[in-house]
């Protein structure tokens, strides 16, 4: 499929030829690559074990490619940058159980050069954002698993960064909770507008979500896809599930999940 | 719930009036009843003797185990993050810390005399290697999940051992702090008896030997109650440091 | 063979260079003669080994560890099957295990001296005190953590008190106890050196106190190196033991609850 170009300013995250390879030898992701635009929301399927989040950490820094690059704002990303945050799957073993949630929304905030108030303010809305303004003062391991994964990104939101990867990040909870953590997801969009590349094995939340969608084979991972999904805003959780363009788009995507594409996208 | 505790105290009850009655119909002089015991106990210890014989021996333990805590959690803090410092480092700790830790007290003594610096030093020894192999699995066991974490917010290494490693590893920590207090307790007592002029365990053994016979239940019963005092008040410590730990895993669970 | 080497490679490394670097610091005369050279003590270490002096008191210690270790275990696994079983025992006798586990079984000696005098007798005496509490608190422990469902079957099917206790709740329990023997086994041993050495008149502790009041350094450096050997080996079979035990227990427990 082919697009117009896109001017490069617009691009907030290039992955130009992405290879990882584990320690082990094995090849996780063979070649991958993909843009990601200013504001937009950005899903990327594919079956489990597909090396979806070894994806996720080497975008964000965190593991260096095998060969291949990642640029963020046309910079080459090398270590994790502070634009660029991600949300993990296990909330539980992300946060820090002997901080407070607002504590661990402001943990990120302690290597930002801002004053107490400002840092206060920040937290304050972030929380706000997420609905768990009530829960200030508690543990995470006080709340459900649905809230601790707000805190997550609460916290993620507080630090104010341009992109958000999130890895799964409601793979953990039940189907109402996800429910709900998806549309506060767009609407920390609408509201901070933070750019979104989110990975998932659901391909109706893909769908209900994004504004593109790249398909991913099992490993060794390429894109087997990317399809856009022009469906109307604001999406809302029946009216936009119940609506033909949307259930052809997902059923169009279970029956690419687990191919091997005879070519790919054309970068 | 009530009744079985008082099955247990009943139980103890029972025990020690059997014991003062045999005790005082048996006569025997090595078993003196409980309550001879007692009396020899106020007697002995609301006293100078106390601070003579009681005093030495706690603040020994104390410095030692301080000693060996602090040592103990920064080094094994140091070698729980470095992989090269934990493949090399960590055998050699299994194995030492396999050695009874009482044999190196002849040690002590030759390098040191038989002074408060030795038995100091000998508690240091045997407390510090369960302390230093919880931290370093404490360490160790730091969810990559939240080392990354801390890394995408621009944390750097030492930043993320103190603001993340450290606190994550206080358990485990506190657990290697537990035994190390139980291990500084054995070895002021043996180190005492083998190489001592004063200090309770200088004074128990002393009393059997002299065949002072209440003198020395009477030195076990203080060595005991100061054994439950030192728990109870490292007790009173975790549960403030920990209060977040303890909440999480009755959650967990 | 390759992942071996990368494994022991870095340790004994480390090892090897320590005691080079002592070695040459106690030649030069840099460390004080208190401290003999690694060779010195090897040395020494072969030849008490081979002359008899140091292996018999080593077959001393050996032994009475064993025969202690061995009734600490059979006592503290009868009291804590008993415990563990019957409601009544357990709260009569927890509060006095609550009451004497906390204790320094080592503070005892002299009572034990008092009644057994100096030999062999008191040595077991007070190892099988001091062994038998982290025993039987790792027995409790393993017993109360039978499955009730597995309880609540074999009650179902009518299975009697002693054949539950053989099929149910011992296997479930063999972790716990597999714990509990390993932590018991080092202890004893620990405590064996301890009392030959505070009050002992043989084995490797007495050994040892001997050297140092005779001023035998090397062989007295020997004889601890000794008491080390022995507490790894010690601690490396029994917790091989405990891993194989934990390791085929789940399937004995699924047997135990099909059966």
């Amino acid at each position: 499929m082919t697009r117009a170009p896109v001017a490069a300013r617009d691009l907030v995250l290039q992955v130009v030829d992405l290879q990882k390879r584990y320690g082990t030898g094995t090849l996780a992701i063979e070649r991958i690559s993909l843009d990601v635009r200013r504001g937009e929301f950005v899903s990327i399927v594919g079956p489990s074990g597909a090396g979806k989040t070894t994806l996720l950490k080497t975008v964000c820094g965190l593991l260096a490619p095998t060969s291949g690059r990642v640029l963020l704002d046309d910079k080459l990303v090398t270590a994790p940058p502070p634009e660029m945050v991600l949300v993990f799957q296990d909330y539980a073993r992300s946060l820090f159980p002997w901080l407070t949630v607002t504590a661990n929304v402001a943990f990120p905030l302690r290597k930002k050069r801002l004053t107490p108030s400002e840092k206060a303010s920040l937290v304050r809305e972030a929380l706000d954002a997420v609905g768990l303004t009530a829960f200030a003062g508690h543990y995470p391991w006080q709340l459900s698993g649905g809230m601790q994964q707000r805190v997550a990104i609460a916290r993620a939101v507080a630090f104010r960064p341009e992109i958000l990867l999130l890895d799964e990040p409601f793979a953990s909870v039940d189907a109402l909770t996800r429910a709900d953590l998806e549309d506060v997801t767009l609407r920390l969009r609408a509201e901070f507008g933070i750019t979104m590349l989110l990975v998932t094995h659901d391909i109706d939340e893909a769908v209900y979500l994004s504004d593109r969608v790249f398909v991913l084979s099992p490993p060794p991972s390429v894109i087997v896809r990317e399809i856009a999904v022009p469906l109307s805003q604001p999406r809302e959780q029946e009216r936009t599930r119940s609506d033909a363009a949307f259930l052809a788009l997902r059923n169009e995507i279970h029956r690419m999940i687990g191919q091997r594409p005879e070519r790919t996208i054309a970068p | 719930m009530r009744a079985r505790r008082l099955l247990g105290l009943a139980t103890i009850v029972v025990l020690l009036l059997a014991w003062e009655v045999t005790a005082r119909v048996g006569n025997n002089v090595y078993v003196p009843p409980p309550s001879q015991i007692a009396v020899t106990f106020a007697h002995e210890w609301f006293s100078p003797q106390f601070a003579q014989e009681a005093v030495p021996s706690i603040w020994r333990l104390l410095a030692g185990f301080i000693i060996a805590a602090i040592v103990g959690v920064a080094l094994g803090v140091a070698i729980g993050v470095s992989d090269t410092l934990y493949r090399t480092l960590d055998p050699v700790l299994q194995v030492l810390r396999a050695l009874p830790p009482t044999a190196v007290i002849p040690v002590g003594i030759l390098l040191l005399g038989i002074g408060d610096w030795m038995k100091v030093a000998v508690i240091v020894f045997g407390a510090i290697w369960p302390i230093l192999v919880n931290s370093v699995d404490g360490a160790r066991s730091v969810s990559s999940e939240r080392l990354d974490t801390a890394r995408n917010f621009g944390f750097s290494r030492l930043e993320t051992i103190v603001a993340v490693t450290f606190p994550s590893a206080l358990p485990q920590i506190f657990a290697g702090l537990r035994v190390g207090l139980a291990l500084a307790f054995i070895m002021i007592v043996i180190s005492e008896m083998v190489g001592g002029s004063n200090g309770l365990g200088y004074a128990i053994l002393s009393a059997q030997r002299t065949f002072s016979i209440p003198e020395m239940y009477a030195g076990i019963v203080l060595l005991a109650i100061l054994g439950y005092g030192l728990n109870a008040l490292f007790t009173l410590l975790e549960r403030r440091v920990l209060a977040w730990h303890l909440g999480s895993t009755a959650v967990t669970r | 063979m390759n992942a071996t080497v990368t494994r022991w490679a870095p340790p004994l490394g480390f090892v090897v260079v320590l005691l080079a670097a002592i070695e040459v610091l106690s030649r030069t005369g840099v460390l004080p003669p208190d401290i003999p050279a690694p060779s010195a003590v090897a040395g020494a270490l072969v030849r008490e080994l081979a002359d008899g002096s140091l292996s018999s008191q080593l077959a001393t210690t050996v032994a009475t560890w064993a025969v202690a270790f061995a009734i600490a275990v059979a006592l503290a696994i009868v009291v804590g099957l008993l415990m563990g079983t019957i409601p009544l025992v357990y709260d009569a006798l927890s509060t006095l295990v609550d009451l004497l586990r906390p204790v320094p079984s080592v503070s005892m000696i002299p009572l034990a001296i008092l009644f057994f005098g100096l030999g062999a007798e008191m040595r077991i005496v007070m190892i099988v005190y001091a062994a038998f509490w982290p025993m039987l608190v790792n027995t409790l422990y393993g017993v109360r953590s039978v499955d009730p469902v597995a309880l609540d079957t074999a009650r179902n099917f009518g299975t009697s008190g002693l054949d539950t206790l053989a099929h149910v709740v011992l296997p479930a329990a063999l972790p716990g106890i597999a714990t509990g023997i390993r932590v018991s086994a080092s202890l004893a041993l620990a405590v064996t050196v301890t009392v030959e050495l505070v009050a002992g008149d043989s084995g490797i502790g007495h050994y040892i106190a001997q050297a140092e009041q005779s001023s035998r350094i090397a062989p007295m450096y020997a004889a601890i190196v000794l008491s080390g050997l022995v507490g790894w080996l010690i601690n490396a079979a029994f917790a091989k033991l405990e891993d194989r035990v934990v390791f085929w227990s789940p399937s004995v427990r699924r047997a135990a609850e099909a059966g």
